[in-house]
């Protein structure tokens, strides 16, 4: 009881000391929203400017990771009939949020680790910072997409293709250079490190696969005994 | 003090982790209602009723004694039933009106009365001769009367096993008067033989289907040594259940177990290759997976739908007889589900083992093993509506049938048939907006995109002016705003340049 009373006095305190004023809109600099843009288009001389003056935004890769969230799901309803097979009634927002972020955090974890162990020189936070800028393109280009995508017929689809896979094409890009500027790799490093760092996320994924399954079998188990000792006893 | 607390916290974390890892369990229903339909997910909603029971008749009610265990119903073009009474070991000939016209318990074989063991699958050719599977007796009689004219026994290949029992089952005669016999155990095909009795070959054998576990099979195969080789079980395909060969000599095979589902119907040519494949781009399940589409698993092992009779009648309309769940699924000639009714039970228009259905006028006959019965079902009149604009819908003759499936649409709302093809009727009136929405709820793919193409042509010529003015408009706006960005607001300008001379 007095753990709490003095937990919520520090975090009381803790609140009312913290500058707030810093994340007011007025006072962001708004600049390094256009940064993050300019990272589309030349993406290896604007990162090497984020890393050396500071003009990257966490806050600004933040929004673009929701974004990524909120296109998907505007993607899965409004996208054209002839190309879209979900059905409204089957929309699940947990899956949909896990499918469209679980790749990036998995992405940005994995790729910390294995980056570190290869020598590279990115922080945590700034390959966070650049994984989410190159989701820009995505964000950006995807609504019209899914415009276009409501007003071409089946005869076109190969347009629609073209430009999705051009736009994932673009990310990989910016990631790439991302890459090699946070870390300073070479282009092979960079090539070797993403492979061993999608190893590393399926190994992941397998883990978090095996703890689910054995939890279930574990549960079913106490289950049956506890029901075995009712039933018995 | 402070690695208590980190301890309690990782407990905690890692409870509620386990938790929700552990009560994750999917939950699944069948449908428990009495009629249903497909949608085209593969779902299973209401429809209403297709078939009603008209009437059951046993044995006592024929006049003819129980019947044991029948195994098949065959009607000729003479409108004559003939109904094979297996456990009495006779074949039963009615006229359509159920008078008895004929009982056949022995046959004549060169002059020698022998007597029919357990008779099955029944045939009556163009001229009127009669093909009979002596079952028990291991072989396929062509009768002219009571004379046996020719024989159809195992026949004499390295193929099979010649110290096996030949039971052929079930045999359909094309018109220029080759035999197809469908036997017990023969998984390469139906076995094709000459009109005089010489064996030809085998016709349009099933396909080993690639599930996982065959195809694990295979590579260790690849791995093993010749005698391990013959020690493991064999790959093989899977066996027929019934055949039906319509007036232009396609044969329809009844497949009953079938380990994914697919194909359990097939319409075969005279090279053996099905041709009843489901065209459709837009069905959304597996294609080709007849009877039911939902399954259950008990104790491991799937309760699917096994098909062990197929008839299709002059218009293309294939019929199903499931003996798992005593069902009819009627599709018509493009494998789009149409019907399905029945249930298992002892009630009128349940049956207990199906075993074979014919058609009879516009009425089916499904006759029933364990009951010993023959039911006579009859359309309901909104069946007979679907019918009827199903019809008119692979005639082409869409215009015609829109009234038909708005009355349908009015009992059966879900019936995406009717949106396609009241979709179909307005793209060819030239009404484009109304076709779009029509083929979108009937999800019609191929179809809307037509009715677009037409739309946007017309869209695009009425609205001219304002989509340039439009699109002017919008590139301006997109050029200031870039450039207000990078003026006003600083966003991305380079200020030091002089870093990189």
């Amino acid at each position: 009881m007095e753990f709490v009373k003095r937990l919520g006095r520090s975090v009381a305190v803790g609140v009312k000391n913290y500058d707030w004023s810093k994340w007011k809109w007025k006072n962001l600099d708004k600049t390094k929203i256009g940064w993050g843009m300019r990272t589309m288009f030349h993406p290896y001389s604007t990162f090497e400017t984020i890393r050396q003056s500071g003009k990257g935004s966490a806050l600004f890769a933040l929004v673009v990771f929701l974004a990524v969230f909120v296109t998907d799901t505007i993607a899965y309803s409004a996208e054209g009939f002839l190309f879209n097979t979900n059905r409204p009634e089957e929309f699940n927002i947990f899956l949909q949020f896990f499918q469209s972020e679980l790749l990036i955090l998995l992405w940005c974890v994995c790729n910390w680790c294995t980056t570190t162990l290869l020598d590279g020189e990115g922080k945590l936070g700034d390959i966070w910072l650049f994984s989410n800028y190159a989701m820009l393109p995505r964000v950006v280009f995807g609504i019209p997409l899914v415009v276009l995508s409501n007003v071409i017929t089946l005869e076109e689809q190969m347009f629609l293709t073209f430009f999705q896979g051009a736009l994932w094409l673009w990310c990989l890009v910016i990631l790439g250079n991302g890459m090699i500027v946070f870390h300073q790799f070479t282009l092979k490093k960079v090539i070797g490190s993403s492979l061993l760092t999608l190893l590393v996320m399926a190994c992941v994924v397998f883990i978090a696969l095996l703890f689910v399954s054995i939890s279930q079998q574990m549960l079913q188990f106490i289950q049956t005994l506890l029901r075995e000792s009712i039933n018995r006893v | 003090m402070k690695m208590k607390k980190t301890k309690r916290f990782s407990c905690c974390l890692l409870t509620a982790l386990f938790l929700a890892a552990a009560l994750g369990q999917p939950a699944s229903a069948l449908y428990q209602g009495k009629d249903y339909q497909y949608d085209d997910y593969g779902n299973s909603i209401a429809a209403p009723a297709a078939m009603s029971a008209d009437r059951v008749l046993d044995g006592t009610d024929l006049g003819v004694g129980p019947l044991r265990e029948p195994d098949d119903i065959f009607i000729d073009a003479g409108q004559n039933i003939y109904l094979s009474d297996t456990g009495n070991d006779r074949v039963l000939k009615f006229d359509k009106n159920w008078k008895l016209l004929r009982q056949i318990t022995q046959v004549l074989i060169d002059g020698e009365e022998q007597s029919l063991r357990s008779p099955s699958g029944t045939f009556v050719d163009a001229e009127g001769m009669l093909y009979l599977c002596d079952t028990g007796n291991g072989r396929v009689l062509k009768l002219k009367g009571d004379t046996v004219l020719c024989q159809y026994t195992m026949p004499k290949t390295e193929l099979i096993d010649q110290n096996d029992e030949f039971k052929p089952e079930k045999v359909v005669v094309d018109t220029t008067g080759c035999v197809y016999v469908v036997a017990y155990g023969i998984y390469q095909g139906m076995l094709a033989y000459d009109n005089d009795g010489t064996f030809t070959g085998f016709f349009g054998s099933n396909k080993v289907e690639p599930t996982v576990s065959v195809l694990i099979e295979l590579t260790w195969k690849k791995l093993f040594t010749k005698e391990q080789r013959e020690s493991m079980t064999r790959i093989i395909p899977v066996e027929y259940a019934n055949a039906f060969i319509d007036s232009k000599n396609f044969v329809y095979t009844a497949t009953p177990n079938s380990e994914t589902s697919l194909n359990e119907v097939k319409k075969l040519n005279a090279l053996g290759n099905n041709i009843l494949t489901n065209t459709s781009y837009d069905t959304l399940y597996d294609k080709n997976d007849f009877g039911d589409l939902e399954n259950n698993h008990e104790q491991g092992k799937k309760i699917d739908s096994s098909i062990v009779d197929v008839h299709a009648d002059a218009d293309g309309i294939i019929t199903l007889l499931d003996q798992t769940r005593g069902r009819l699924f009627q599709y018509d000639g493009d494998c789009n589900l149409l019907f399905v009714f029945g249930s298992s039970g002892y009630q009128k228009g349940s049956f207990r083992t199906p075993s074979s259905v014919e058609k009879l006028d516009d009425c089916y006959l499904v006759l029933d093993k364990t009951k010993g019965t023959v039911t006579v079902l009859s359309y309901t009149p909104y069946a007979k509506q679907v019918k009827e604009a199903v019809m008119l819908y692979n005639a082409g003759k869409y215009i015609e049938a829109v009234s038909l499936w708005e009355d349908i649409l009015r009992e059966n709302s879900s019936l995406s048939l009717a949106y396609k093809g009241i979709g179909k009727a307005r793209l060819q009136q030239g009404d484009y907006a109304q076709a779009m929405q029509a083929l979108r709820r009937g999800n019609d793919r191929q179809a809307y995109s037509s009715a677009l193409q037409e739309y946007r042509k017309e869209f695009i010529r009425r609205n001219s002016v304002w989509l340039i003015l439009g699109a002017a408009a919008f590139l301006a706006a997109l050029v200031f705003l870039i450039r207000f960005l990078k003026v006003r607001l600083g966003f991305a300008v380079k200020k030091d340049r002089r870093r990189y001379q």
